[in-house]
């Protein structure tokens, strides 16, 4: 008899899923690991008929966690297919207000999610973190609130912003919340740095024994070689860390292709060159990874001081390409420091106060448009098509967790093998550590069924019969 | 100790989220009062710690009820709940993922993932319902706290009533008073409009950020929206779409800014119009109408009820 054990739902992550675990008939062996997302929405359905100039407020909706990054891929794609030429300040704006954004989505998941599992606590939670050490979870609040303030500022509201229209933004910043921007900003650099030590630390400790490392390759948008969040082109590296691949946005699906499964409701995009060999890793594998870990391995510099420094310490402990899972958290942090630093940086400009420049009213409908940019949790894309009047007749979106999907099942398959072969006591300590696979990811399931709406748990069958729920 | 979980449906998390935009202090103080029994975003808590649980003080529940599973989620947390909270404008109306409501089922399914796939679903993966629907369409809802999400200050209201045990009367926690009301926009006497200017368009250059909205002839669902949010988009430039749900005393909120604006397009024509050019009218001037006025709310007029179905 087989037998299956289930994690339900996983925890610690945004949205639902379950793992489910098959073992073999002596229930020694573990036969498969499934990471189902099980949410479900459909954005792609019913955003047909919609007004292609309310989607960047109707898109946002896919995700809580990463609101701006959907609201402005969105916008992107509608100035492309416009013909839009978004005045500088505009720009400034946008990408100040992400870089705000990047901050309030990485710190969530840092300090939220994933640091206790960092910890020796009694209990992985940041509840029972506040017990034991309540001046350290104080302070995280306190900086992440000021990711909020900044967010409201430029965007209107913190979550699901409002001001990034097609052509440009809606309104500008006074001096006064200028100040407060940069005041806040020089704040978050320092904060930034003692981070960095935090989720370095953890992820030295994996660094030889690593249970989740694997090899495939990276993508990311650079900026002349550097990271950047809000623009630039897509650039492939593969497992040696070579460039495979630079493209344009609106040329993303001549490079990645998806297939879907049925235990799913998310789909498993790869990279076409190398073709969908299944749940497989390495050079000739068409998986590849996105997020901060291959942002690191994609760019060749950081446009900052602080994240330049804190980028060649990364390169010389970890290597480049770097494939350990698990130091992902670690280049989390140094974005977060990249991030506030580059907020100080355009906070100082001078024409994002109470300008004038910020819309371009010119353009006209084309047909087509396409959007990306790099979320908290890796490439985005939004592909729109329209009819005369500006009715969409299409959309496609390639989300980050999406293009993570068969890593993360790749990942979870390999923790579960080492934690759970010779029929090792299952117990919810074991299972904790399964997820912590897929944590280095901050997977986002709302994100990643934008198709439908997912939810993620953990089953162990055996064979086809159940054993546990976890 | 009092019991709180905090579990969703078909949601984008964002009210999870909007939880840790309170002021940290506040937070402290909130979570050392309680003892969360459930909030899978944050720890470590699994159905069947859920199952296990008998009654819990407060229930947040976020999202609307899109497969089976989170239909007998949130049944299960009705019986727990002492109270229970439908949290943001998903929970409450619907919310965005609503708008699906326009379209079949098998017509989703299959266009997304293919005829392979919606044989197979349900077996694996949570059934999904053939309409998503508001969380009151199944359950008694104690208070409601409607926003995309809720504001900071609207949350953090509630959670200081409930711990004092002081909440209002059950119902919508919430301002009695419209978005309008919030907006200090100049509000000419008498309005017409000539068109409808969309977001971004080329006339988009010409808009005064001081004056009203629907005065210059933008869709803004402000008069029709329940207050709350500090007028937050407006004050950013951005004309309301409605995401608190109706006003007090308006039954249809997207019915009624629809009339709203095909009175003001009409003012300016001498004859009486009949209501299908009126409709006529508003189909030319509006790419998307109901993507536009029900935005937030379709389920909860459309398809969100279970009386209708049965």
């Amino acid at each position: 008899m087989k037998k299956m054990i289930k994690i339900d739902p996983v925890t610690r992550l945004e949205g639902e899923a379950k793992i489910s675990i098959f073992m073999d008939e002596s229930g020694k062996t573990v036969e498969d690991v499934l990471f189902q997302v099980t949410e479900f929405r459909a954005f792609e359905k019913f955003c047909i008929g919609r007004d292609v100039m309310e989607m960047p407020r109707i898109t946002s909706a896919i995700c809580g966690f990463c609101s701006w990054a959907h609201h402005l891929a969105s916008v992107k794609a509608v100035d492309n297919l416009l013909g839009k030429n978004v005045p500088e300040p505009a720009e400034k704006l946008r990408e100040l207000g992400y870089c705000a954004h990047i901050l309030h989505s990485h710190l969530a998941h840092m300090y939220l999610l994933a640091l206790p599992d960092f910890l020796q606590l009694k209990e992985k939670n940041v509840f029972h973190l506040m017990k034991e050490n309540p001046s350290l979870v104080r302070d995280i609040l306190e900086k992440r609130r000021y990711s909020y303030f900044i967010q409201e500022m430029v965007g209107g509201k913190a979550i699901h912003p409002v001001f990034a229209i097609p052509g440009g933004v809606s309104k500008s910043i006074s001096e006064k919340e200028r100040v407060k921007i940069e005041e806040m900003s020089r704040e978050l650099v320092d904060f930034s740095k003692k981070s960095i030590e935090v989720f370095m630390e953890a992820t030295l400790k994996f660094r030889e024994n690593d249970p989740y490392y694997h090899e495939t390759h990276y993508m990311s948008l650079v900026k002349n070689g550097k990271l950047n969040f809000y623009s630039g082109k897509i650039r492939v590296v593969n497992t040696e860390g070579k460039k495979i691949h630079e493209f344009s946005p609106e040329e993303y699906s001549d490079y990645i292709g998806e297939v879907v499964k049925d235990w799913s409701y998310t789909k498993f995009p790869y990279l076409r060159e190398m073709g969908w060999k299944g749940l497989t890793w390495g050079k000739e594998s068409g998986i590849f990874r996105v997020g901060p870990l291959a942002r690191m391995n994609v760019c060749e510099r950081m446009e900052t001081e602080g994240a330049q420094w804190e980028y060649e310490r990364f390169i010389e402990e970890m290597g480049k390409p770097c494939h350990n899972t698990m130091a992902f958290h670690w280049a989390r942090a140094i974005e977060i420091l990249y991030a506030s630093e580059k907020m100080l940086e355009l906070s100082r400009e001078e024409d994002i106060v109470d300008s004038k420049e910020i819309f371009d009213p010119d353009g006209e409908l084309r047909g087509r448009g396409v959007g990306a940019l790099e979320a908290p949790r890796g490439t985005l894309y939004h592909d729109y098509e329209v009819d005369e009047e500006g009715r969409v007749t299409f959309v496609n979106l390639i989300v980050p967790t999406t293009e993570n999907n068969p890593s993360i099942c790749i990942s979870v398959k390999k923790g579960a093998e080492e934690l759970l072969s010779n029929g090792k006591r299952i117990d919810r300590n074991i299972l904790n550590k399964i997820e912590v696979a897929f944590r280095a990811y901050d997977p986002c399931l709302a994100c990643s069924t934008h198709n439908l709406d997912q939810s993620i748990r953990v089953e162990i069958f055996h064979g086809s019969e159940l054993v546990k729920t976890l | 100790m009092k019991k709180i979980a905090i579990l969703g449906g078909a949601s984008c998390s964002g009210c999870d989220v909007a939880l840790f935009d309170l002021p940290g202090d506040e937070l402290e103080r909130f979570f050392s009062e309680v003892e969360v029994v459930f909030w899978s975003t944050t720890m470590d808590s699994r159905i069947e710690d859920f199952e296990a649980q008998g009654k819990i003080d407060l229930v947040m529940f976020h999202g609307g009820i899109r497969t089976e599973e989170h239909r007998k989620l949130l049944i299960q947390a009705r019986e727990k709940a002492e109270i229970l909270v439908a949290l943001g404008s998903c929970a409450s109306f619907g919310g965005i993922p609503g708008i699906a409501n326009l379209f079949e089922l098998d017509a989703i399914l299959k266009d997304i993932y293919g005829d392979e796939f919606t044989k197979l679903s349900g077996e694996r993966i949570p059934k999904p319902e053939e309409r998503l629907k508001p969380i009151s369409s199944y359950v008694e809802v104690d208070y409601y706290l409607p926003g995309c999400p809720p504001p900071v200050e609207t949350i953090s209201e509630f959670l200081d009533h409930f711990i004092l045990g002081s909440l209002p009367p059950r119902g919508i926690f919430g301002k009695e008073s419209t978005v309008c009301d919030e907006c200090d926009r100049i509000k000419p006497e008498d309005i017409s409009i000539e068109e409808v200017k969309r977001i971004g368009s080329k006339d988009w250059s010409e808009i005064d950020p001081k004056v009203c909205f629907l005065a210059q002839g933008v869709v803004c669902l402000g008069a029709v929206t329940r207050g709350g949010c500090k007028a937050r988009c407006i004050n950013a430039n951005f004309p309301c779409r409605g995401c608190m749900g109706p006003a007090p005393n308006i039954r249809d909120q997207g019915a009624r800014i629809l009339s709203e604006i095909a009175s003001l397009l009409m003012k300016e024509s001498e004859k009486n119009l009949s209501d299908e050019e009126i409709y006529e009218r508003v189909q030319k001037e509006i790419v998307d109408p109901v993507g536009l006025f029900y935005r937030y709310t379709l389920p909860h007029y459309w398809g969100g009820s279970n009386e209708e179905d049965d």
